[in-house]
């Protein structure tokens, strides 16, 4: 796979340019392969991460009819919306942190190690997961309200002021009864982000 | 062969030395618009990602005052504070500076910048968005604390040799749309080819840092540290993989892939900063040009 990458970049770099001294080749080499890591197959996970899999697998069909619900074009189904929520409620919190026992990161696992250093943060987000998604299903017969403007929501205010430090930081920790007020798609894009900032940090790609 | 090679370094050295001086004296950029519109501005810093790489948001910093660590196989960058604080920020800059820092990639006292910046796409904005980017940026707050300093290991903490590099790799020819008549494909391509820079990360790039744009969109080992592979998203791929115009569109709005997972690493940066702000006739026309991309 080295090979691989080297003889592409540096057959690319000969024909397309001149050719450029060989200590600096040598270098940037040396540099090159830190920024390739193998691919990971996924099929034939056993034991506890295909169970986490399993778990994330129906956390994504549940983000799927969401998403259905909520990119537009369909009729506002409150009830679906209750649905997929309390499955998502259902995989959250410890029902999913303990899916995560320390060093499990087996082949084909995508789990990061630094999971087990930094746990605390870790079972937060399991736990953020929980409470949003119970936030979601008190707000279920709130409808979805577009920002009217995505101009000025972006803005937050008019001008003056490119950005105020508080919307670019955006709410701080939001309560179970802050959620159960909000237009249910704002909801659902802070699930969207919990789930985002978890991978972002503890889930490698494949 | 070695000395051959020492020769051509020495030449290199020497005609980029030479074009570089020429370079930095002669050509501050004068743009045909001076009014900018505040508005357009702060939406175009929000899409072309100046607020997410200049803003530590996650670490509590304020607003533009610098970035978060980039750690990168050269060294850890920082972007600077984009503030209007006269000492620590750009609160002392003209437009024609600014316009030069994007266009050029270099500063006012005429260094020249990495391509951690990615200037060689803000180079193809129109005087227009420039203008109105500057607008927006003499609005935002002073924060009179500068950003660390680059931490680059050798020999890339040498500025000097990104003129060698900006004389090879930089292409500063002003973005031409492709012969089109279709309005929804030229603004695709401005946004995607300028503006939102998706080439940045999804290209690959050669031993130098620099994209090969003959694989345009092909997929790419990522420059962050520990971030792996970056998929293709050329319209092959797009199309193989399932994407539709709609799914595309919905993505870069919500972060959310049609089977529903979810996107990861600085993806899932690139949604929530940047295109989770733009206008949905805005993401359909880069969802449409990539998937119909000639
Ligand atoms: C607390 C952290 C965390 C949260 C929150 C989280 N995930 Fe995950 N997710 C992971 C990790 C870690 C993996 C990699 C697991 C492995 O491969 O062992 C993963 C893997 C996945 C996978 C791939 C599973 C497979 O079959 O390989 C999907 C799909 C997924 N997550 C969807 C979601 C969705 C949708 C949400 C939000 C509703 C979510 N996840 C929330 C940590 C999280
Ligand atoms: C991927 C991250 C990234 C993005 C996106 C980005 N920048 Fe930067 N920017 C940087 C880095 C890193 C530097 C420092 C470059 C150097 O030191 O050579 C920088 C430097 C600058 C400078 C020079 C500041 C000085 O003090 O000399 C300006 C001006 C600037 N950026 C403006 C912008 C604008 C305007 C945008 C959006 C249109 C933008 N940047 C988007 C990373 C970024
Ligand atoms: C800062 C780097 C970066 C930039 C800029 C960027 N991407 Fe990405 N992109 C990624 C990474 C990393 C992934 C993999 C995400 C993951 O693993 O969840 C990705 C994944 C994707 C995917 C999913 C592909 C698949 O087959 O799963 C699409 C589609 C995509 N990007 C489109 C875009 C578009 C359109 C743009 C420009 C508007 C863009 N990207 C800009 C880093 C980037």
């Amino acid at each position: 796979m080295y090979n691989n990458i080297l003889t592409k970049n540096f057959t690319a770099v000969t024909i397309t340019r001149l050719s450029l001294p060989t200590l600096f080749l040598v270098i940037f080499c040396t540099l090159a392969l830190f920024i390739s890591q193998p691919s990971l197959a996924h099929n034939g996970a056993t034991g506890i991460v295909k169970e986490r899999m399993d778990l994330m697998d129906r956390l994504k069909v549940a983000m799927k009819s969401l998403a259905t619900i909520y990119r537009g074009g369909q009729v506002y189904d409150a009830q679906q919306v209750r649905e997929a929520a309390t499955i998502i409620e259902q995989h959250s919190a410890n029902t999913m942190a303990r899916l995560f026992p320390e060093g499990s990161v087996q082949h084909p696992s995508t789990a990061k190690a630094n999971i087990w250093r930094n746990w605390d943060d870790f079972a937060n987000l399991a736990d953020r997961q929980q409470l949003i998604s119970q936030g979601l299903f008190s707000a279920a017969d709130n409808p979805p309200q577009q920002q009217n403007s995505q101009l000025s929501n972006m803005m937050g205010t008019p001008p003056p002021s490119m950005l105020s430090n508080s919307q670019l930081m955006g709410a701080s920790e939001n309560t179970a009864e802050d959620y159960a007020s909000m237009p249910s798609n704002q909801v659902f894009k802070k699930l969207t982000d919990n789930c985002s900032s978890c991978h972002s940090r503890f889930r490698a790609k494949n | 062969m070695r000395i051959k090679h020492a020769l051509l370094v020495l030449a290199l050295i020497i005609t980029s030395w030479g074009s570089w001086s020429l370079f930095t004296k002669s050509a501050p950029v004068t743009l045909n618009v001076t009014q900018g519109d505040v508005n357009r501005g702060a939406y175009l810093a929000r899409a072309s990602g100046c607020i997410a790489c200049h803003s530590a948001t996650s670490a509590g910093g304020r607003a533009l005052a610098g970035g978060a660590a980039l750690e990168t196989p050269f060294g850890t960058f920082y972007a600077p504070n984009l503030t209007t604080d006269q000492e620590h920020g750009i609160g002392a800059w003209t437009l024609q500076q600014f316009a030069t820092a994007l266009r050029h990639g270099t500063s006012p006292d005429g260094q020249p910048y990495y391509p951690a910046f990615p200037y060689s796409f803000y180079s193809k904005l129109t005087d227009q968005d420039v203008a109105d980017l500057w607008a927006a940026f003499q609005t935002v707050p002073a924060v009179a604390k500068s950003a660390p300093e680059h931490n680059l290991s050798f020999p890339f903490n040498l500025r000097f040799g990104l003129n060698i590099w900006q004389s090879l790799f930089f292409d500063q020819t002003e973005f031409t749309a492709a012969e089109s008549t279709d309005p929804q494909y030229a603004r695709g391509e401005y946004l995607v080819e300028s503006v939102t820079h998706c080439a940045a990360c999804h290209t690959p790039r050669n031993l130098f840092g620099a994209l090969q744009h003959q694989q345009q969109f092909a997929g790419s080992a990522s420059l962050l540290q520990g971030e792996g592979s970056i998929p293709a998203i050329t319209a092959d791929h797009l199309k193989q993989t399932g994407w539709s115009q709609s799914d595309l569109s919905y993505a870069l709005q919500s972060g959310i892939k049609p089977d529903g997972d979810v996107f990861g690493g600085s993806m899932a940066e690139v949604v929530k900063d940047g295109t989770a702000y733009m206008q949905k006739q805005d993401l359909q026309a880069i969802a449409y040009y990539l998937l119909n991309r000639k």
